[in-house]
């Protein structure tokens, strides 16, 4: 584990030294911001045409209609940067000839994959928590729902830590960048709207293509329901890609 | 080797995209963007087989071990997954509660006789609907539903007659139920009345000049005769003289007739209703009152048109004399939280006066609005306009009564119904589809057979406040998300890049 971590800590690192991170969270933080700052502005004029037409407060619910949508935003910008920040990776290490090095020493597959991951995977915890700014200032200047909130904020992370995953398998798998970030984000992309193949097709392979489907569970967390089914799916979206990622680097360096 | 992979990789995605966009695009053929998505994902797939093979894994005997180890672990984690989905714990974290279905839905879920299959035909974007029916298929596992883009798909709308979108289809055993606005009261009565496998017959009433079940043309009732087929009503034409009342198990329908009943039919009207017989009347302006039957029961019909100067039925083009209903009463079953306006043209008034005779329980069920008034004068000739000796709106257009009678309780209760509109053409080809008629005849039919009684479950909302942002507080807001914080990374950012340099 230490092993692991200490991976991690350089990989984290590494995207600090570089200008990757602050590029990456600049561009997330700008789309996320102008997302949110449209979502609340519509909210702020609903209420008001709501006070003078005299209809019910309740049917407004700023948690359905900024938290949520919001939420859904950021994961799907988080799907279009996530191959920029996974694609050297491994590749990296293959294009440089440092990979060698790396299986040289007393690392297993699975040190190398989980640290990667977890290097990469708490660059996107960072960007989550930096997204928590949006429910602070709305439970500044409004009433929000904390349960909700929690789930969308946990639910964007955990849909993140997925991506990370299967962009740690595209990176391995390849020692190109560009064709690491191509693949990686045709992976994410089908699988976040497989659920559109669902709406198509009946019965049971309806249901399978909306259960593979990362919208369909990360839309469930972010109105407020927890499922076990979905925390199971998160865990399972993570640990596939890394299982495949660890096999092929063993198959490929002998161990 | 390296150059089919990338190949693979990038042409899988690029065909993925292709299909994807073909496949929401509608373009009239499921064929292509099926063959294109098949092709992107086989590519896909050859890209990792590639990747194996170029990582030196090239015998079987090498392979195999590899192969058969990771299709272990991985059918351990599809069983999982499997597993998880059928059995699930499921927590409800919103402040509200806004998404728990009440008891009552839950024990009509748990009863279900047989798999309930919805199709919602609404938008992807319609979260109310779908979050609802999601619920509902996480309740209970023989619950499904899909949803049906009508745009997308026209030929599956036409199939199930759709008219508005987020209408929902529920089916169960070759029985449909259908609800036009979707909420979890409407939605487990449906389920109640899909439930009851009850085989009533509405028998229509014909001989007095009302209209004619068999009609198309724009004032006959063929379309409700189709409507009432589609939820599971048998209907018969009947002739009270030759074939007498109808069992009280069933429904008779008085489709505005224009020739006074006889007093041997109006008896044995009153005999039916006294056993506990349920009926519906459809008075017109012009034909008889009937107020034999509807006055001991609390209900009169006078004789006027109401007309309406709102203007509103302006709108939705049309005259002043077709009234538009948008007040019904809340506290009745037919009526509770039914929300959609409806059209009741050349329409007469009722008076709910209290019962004289068999102490029913009469409730004025729809009312017109304000701007209205009772014309007693002609229509034809002269200006229209009110007079003072003529009663002002909001005036009474539909009544509902009920009373106990010696009906033994079985499925339905021990009482005596009936509902009486001032008007026929509503329920017509022509008026029928128009914006809420259609469910206010079914809703009034349903509570005449009690047929999965509407129900009341409180509507859930979320934490409802008004949130009004002044303009410095959106301009602070502004400057912080868009341009602090974003600016502060990209400032650290510069700044590590000149550190380092």
């Amino acid at each position: 584990m230490s092993k692991m971590l200490t991976i991690a800590g350089k990989e984290l690192k590494t995207y600090f030294v570089s200008p990757m991170a602050y590029v990456v969270s600049t561009v997330y933080l700008l789309i996320g911001g102008f997302f949110f700052y449209t979502m609340l502005s519509y909210f702020s004029r609903l209420s008001l045409q709501f006070m003078q037409y005299g209809y019910q407060e309740d049917q407004l619910d700023i948690n359905e209609m900024v938290v949520r949508p919001l939420y859904l935003n950021l994961s799907l910008v988080m799907l279009m940067v996530i191959p920029m920040i996974t694609m050297r990776l491994l590749a990296e290490e293959r294009r440089s000839g440092t990979a060698e090095l790396l299986f040289t020493s007393p690392v297993r597959p699975w040190h190398v994959v989980g640290g990667k991951f977890l290097g990469a995977a708490g660059l996107i915890g960072l960007l989550t928590a930096l997204t928590c700014i949006y429910p602070l200032v709305l439970a500044l200047v409004g009433e929000i729902d904390p349960g909700p909130t929690a789930a969308a904020a946990v639910g964007l992370f955990l849909t993140g830590a997925g991506f990370v995953a299967w962009g740690v398998l595209a990176s391995a798998a390849s020692e190109n960048q560009i064709v690491a970030a191509v693949t990686s984000f045709g992976f994410l992309l089908l699988l976040w709207v497989i659920s559109w193949a669902a709406a198509i097709t009946d019965g049971a392979l309806a249901s399978v293509l909306d259960y593979l489907s990362v919208m369909s569970h990360y839309e469930e967390l972010a109105k407020g329901v927890v499922d076990t089914s979905h925390l199971v799916f998160f865990a399972s979206l993570v640990f596939v890609p890394l299982f495949l990622a660890a096999h092929l680097l063993a198959a490929r360096h002998g161990r | 080797m390296k150059r089919i992979q990338h190949i693979a990789a990038i042409g899988g995605v690029a065909l993925l995209a292709a299909g994807l966009v073909l496949a929401t695009a509608a373009t009239g053929s499921e064929s292509i963007p099926r063959i294109t998505v098949t092709a992107g994902l086989v590519l896909l797939a050859l890209w990792p087989v590639l990747a194996i093979w170029r990582a030196g894994v090239k015998t079987l005997a090498t392979a195999a071990p590899m192969v058969l180890g990771s299709l272990l672990v991985l059918a351990i984690v599809v069983i999982v997954n499997v597993g998880a989905s059928r059995h699930t714990l499921r927590w409800d974290i919103t402040a509200t509660k806004r998404f728990t279905l009440s008891e009552q839905t839950r024990q009509v879920l748990h009863a279900l006789p047989g798999s309930v299959e919805a199709i919602a035909f609404t938008q992807s974007d319609d979260r109310h609907t779908i979050d609802l029916l999601k619920e509902y298929a996480a309740a209970s596992r023989g619950f499904s539903f899909r949803v049906v883009d009508p745009d997308r798909q026209p030929e599956q709308a036409q199939a199930h007659q759709i008219r508005d979108y987020g209408t929902v289809v529920i089916s169960m055993a070759g029985r449909t139920e259908r609800v036009s606005a979707p909420s979890e009261e409407t939605l487990t009565s449906a389920l109640m009345r899909l439930k009851d496998d009850r085989r009533i017959t509405v028998h229509v009433l014909t001989g007095h000049g009302g209209r004619s079940t068999v009609d198309e043309e724009k004032t006959g009732l063929s379309s409700l005769v189709e409507a009432l087929l589609h939820e599971n009503y048998d209907v018969e034409e009947r002739i009270i003289l030759r074939d007498g009342v109808p069992s009280t198990d069933d429904l008779l329908l008085v489709p505005g007739p224009m020739v006074p009943l006889l007093a041997a039919e109006l008896d044995s009207l009153n005999l039916f209703l006294a056993a506990g017989g349920r009926a519906l009347l459809l008075l017109e302006p012009e034909g008889p009152s009937l107020e034999e039957v509807t006055l001991p029961r609390g209900i009169t019909a006078r004789k006027d048109v109401i007309v309406d100067a709102s203007g509103v039925g302006r709108v939705f083009g049309m005259s002043e004399v077709v009234p538009l209903v948008a007040h019904y009463s809340d506290d009745h079953p037919i009526t509770r939280s039914f929300t959609a306006a409806s059209f009741f043209p050349l329409a007469r008034s009722l008076d709910v006066t209290g019962s004289q005779e068999d102490s029913a329980s009469v409730t004025c069920i729809a009312e017109t609005g304000t701007a209205s008034w009772a014309e007693t004068g002609s229509l034809t000739s002269g200006t229209v306009a009110w007079d003072p000796h003529e009663r002002e709106g909001p005036l009474c257009v539909g009544a509902a009564a009920s009373w106990p009678c010696d009906r033994p309780e079985g499925e339905v209760s021990s009482e005596g119904r009936l509902v009486v509109f001032g008007d026929v053409d509503f329920l017509t080809n022509a008026f029928l589809t128009v914006s809420g008629n259609r469910d206010l005849g079914m809703n009034a039919l349903s509570w005449l057979a009690e047929r999965g009684e509407l129900i009341a479950i409180r509507p859930r909302s979320g934490t409802g406040a008004y949130l009004t942002l002044s303009a410095d507080a959106a301009r602070s807001i502004f400057l912080l998300v868009v341009v602090v914080l974003p600016g502060a990374v990209l400032v650290a950012g510069i700044a590590q890049r000149w550190r380092r340099r």
